[in-house]
């Protein structure tokens, strides 16, 4: 990750990014010009306290959200002003979102929770039902499998969550506090399954945190402080 | 491609929330549906029982299958039973008679008034219409001459006050008792009342008999004349092709089927048919506004769950399509249950106990046309209802839908 140039193909570039909520008086401003790039296969935290703007921020990157100004450039590609259609899209099959608060569907299985996007992307069946397998097993899961949310752990929701984020082989792994409601233990188990995925699979991974103790499984590390940049730092 | 895909998505999606969410949520919603769907058919299967009855009594009473009456230029039929032998040998035909007017007015003490005095073969009028097992005083004619007539409620009164028609008619007639009846042609003639009968269709019960030899016998001039002569064919549906066949004979008279006749109870049947319409739309707003609500509920509380869907990349389309999956799903179960409900509840039930109408006895009638009908209104419906939330759903902006 860098403010500026790098030598490696960057992943995901912002430009002077802005984002407004509301207007006139009661405007505030989350987000003020922020700009860096993130290089392939990098590991970037955000940082920052509370209200800094580091959840706003992931929301423009992950697509959930529209910038008031500036732009997000996926591979180059800008797709800040894409249609909901194309943005969708581009959820299902580039990038990956891992919630707070796990967000799993709960009248699914641990095993249909992670394969319904690659059901949506075409995948036979019995394929997906393979991949999900696979990952839920590369995050010691897979006796878990057959499980509902509500029967499993905070912490093995949220790696179920991070497999279903996975399971389109995205390029861009997003997180959003993936331990902020988790223990010590479950936290660890969390950060060091999103490190490995980061290490095998290849995946870029940027996530949210105010713990600075998670910046150890960081590469990278970006603070934010009133919407602004305040440290961009290569580690 | 991607449509097909997000059948198959959506078909997941529902799948799973069906059998695996809320199981009150689910038999609440079918047992709406099937209830809706009974209450859809009770309606008009209860108009069409009204119907059904209206038009079976006037075919029992009144026109039988079949009326053939006098062409315009004469006004009764002659070598009435030349016709009468030609009808009866014609296929289809069970029974056939002739009537004809032998008088028009009759009296008792001070009161007298105008009803049609008819002259019937008593055998072949018993075999043609119903009358004559609707005895609730004596028995019917007696064939040959004699002095005997029947009587309708309507004409005889027999005493009982509480019928509308008490006060037109001779008021406290019973049998035994004489009255007068002027004949056609002006001469009067004392009867002696030999039966009163009562049939459930009013306009029935305002005729009086009189067998055709002793009519035949007081007016020679109705001899071999007919004023019209009744069909009755073997089954409901055979009119039609039983016309056709006796329209060879190339006779000056006019043939029409009992559904023609019934021309005047159109009006009332019209009516049902406004009220089945009206009460039909009603239910269908109610259903449609059921499902709505049901759906609108089941959104509002996923709303979130609709949020994050969206936010891994289900399609809208996916996502509104698993709703009205599930509104197929919850109609196909109603109707199934509605169904059940109405021909192993309510039908039997009102067979038992039919409803208790002034035409009579009305049960349930149900067509399958009907039945089919309003279970694809029902679905439309339903899919309506389904649609209108889901679709403004997956419309809300992602940000508002996951943390709004």
């Amino acid at each position: 990750m860098q403010g500026s140039g790098s030598s490696r193909t960057p992943a995901l570039e912002v430009r002077d990014l802005s984002r407004i909520y509301g207007t006139g008086d009661i405007a505030v401003r989350a987000l003020r010009g922020v700009s860096f790039h993130v290089a392939s296969g990098d590991m970037v935290c955000i940082m920052g306290k509370s209200g800094s703007g580091k959840s706003t921020l992931l929301r423009q990157l992950g697509l959930l959200d529209a910038p008031s100004s500036g732009q997000v450039l996926l591979d180059g590609v800008d797709v800040t002003r894409l249609r909901e259609s194309h943005r969708r899209v581009l959820r299902l099959e580039h990038l990956g979102y891992v919630f707070q608060e796990y967000a799993l569907l709960p009248e699914l299985t641990a095993e249909e929770n992670v394969y319904l996007p690659s059901l949506m992307s075409g995948t036979p069946l019995r394929q997906a039902r393979l991949q999900a397998r696979e990952l839920l097993a590369m995050l010691d899961l897979e006796n878990r499998a057959g499980r509902r949310p509500s029967e499993l752990s905070g912490g093995q929701q949220q790696r179920v969550a991070i497999a279903r984020a996975l399971i389109n082989r995205p390029a861009v792994l997003f997180a959003d506090e993936p331990t902020g409601n988790l223990d010590t233990e479950s936290s660890e188990r969390v950060m060091t399954a999103l490190t490995r995925m980061n290490d095998e699979l290849g995946v870029t991974v940027l996530f949210v945190s105010h713990d600075s103790d998670d910046q150890r499984f960081a590469k990278s590390l970006i603070v934010l402080r009133d919407g602004e940049i305040v440290s961009d730092v290569d580690r | 491609m991607t449509a097909l895909r997000s059948l198959r998505v959506a078909a997941f999606l529902s799948r799973r929330a069906i059998t695996r969410g809320s199981r009150g949520i689910v038999i609440l919603t079918i047992a709406m549906m099937a209830i809706i769907y009974a209450e859809l058919m009770f309606v008009p299967s209860l108009i069409q029982g009204a119907t059904n009855e209206i038009q079976q009594e006037l075919r029992e009473y009144v026109t039988a299958s079949i009326a053939i009456t006098p062409s315009h230029s004469v006004p009764t039929i002659p070598n009435a039973a030349t016709l009468l032998h030609r009808v009866r040998s014609t296929g289809s035909v069970v029974a056939a008679t002739a009537t004809s007017i032998a008088g028009s007015e009759v009296s008792f003490g001070s009161h007298t008034n105008s009803w049609p005095v008819l002259a019937v073969d008593p055998a072949s009028y018993a075999r043609t219409f119903t009358t004559p097992r609707s005895m609730i005083e004596g028995t019917f004619l007696d064939p040959g001459v004699n002095d005997e007539i029947v009587l309708g409620i309507g004409i005889a009164g027999a005493g009982k006050t509480h019928a509308s028609t008490y006060e037109s008619s001779l008021q406290n007639v019973h049998v035994g008792d004489q009255v007068n009846v002027t004949l056609s042609g002006g001469r009067t003639h004392v009867f002696t009342v030999k039966g009163i009968y009562e049939t459930d269709l009013t306009e029935a019960n305002t005729n009086a008999f009189i067998s055709t030899a002793t009519a035949d016998s007081l007016v020679p001039a109705l001899r071999g004349r007919a004023s019209a002569i009744y069909v009755r064919t073997k089954q409901i549906g055979d009119e039609e092709a039983v016309i056709h066949e006796l329209r060879g004979d190339g006779r000056h008279v006019t043939y029409r089927s009992w559904e023609t006749l019934s021309s005047s109870v159109k009006e009332i049947t019209g009516s049902f048919d406004t009220i089945k319409s009206v009460l039909n739309a009603v239910s269908l707003i109610v259903a449609a506004i059921a499902v709505f609500i049901v759906t609108y509920v089941d959104l509002v509380n996923k709303r979130r769950t609709i949020g994050i869907e969206r936010a891994i990349g289900i399609s809208g389309r996916a996502i509104t399509l698993n709703y009205l999956l599930k509104a197929v799903v919850f109609t196909f179960f109603g109707v199934l249950f509605g169904a059940a409900l109405f021909f192993g509840g309510a039908i039997p039930l009102v067979r038992r106990h039919p409803f208790q109408f002034p035409i009579g006895p009305v049960t349930l009638s149900v067509s399958s046309n009907e039945l089919r009908s309003d279970a694809v209104i029902l679905l439309v419906v339903a899919l309506l209802g389904a649609l209108v939330p889901a679709w403004r759903a997956v419309r809300i902006r992602l940000i508002d839908a996951v943390w709004g």
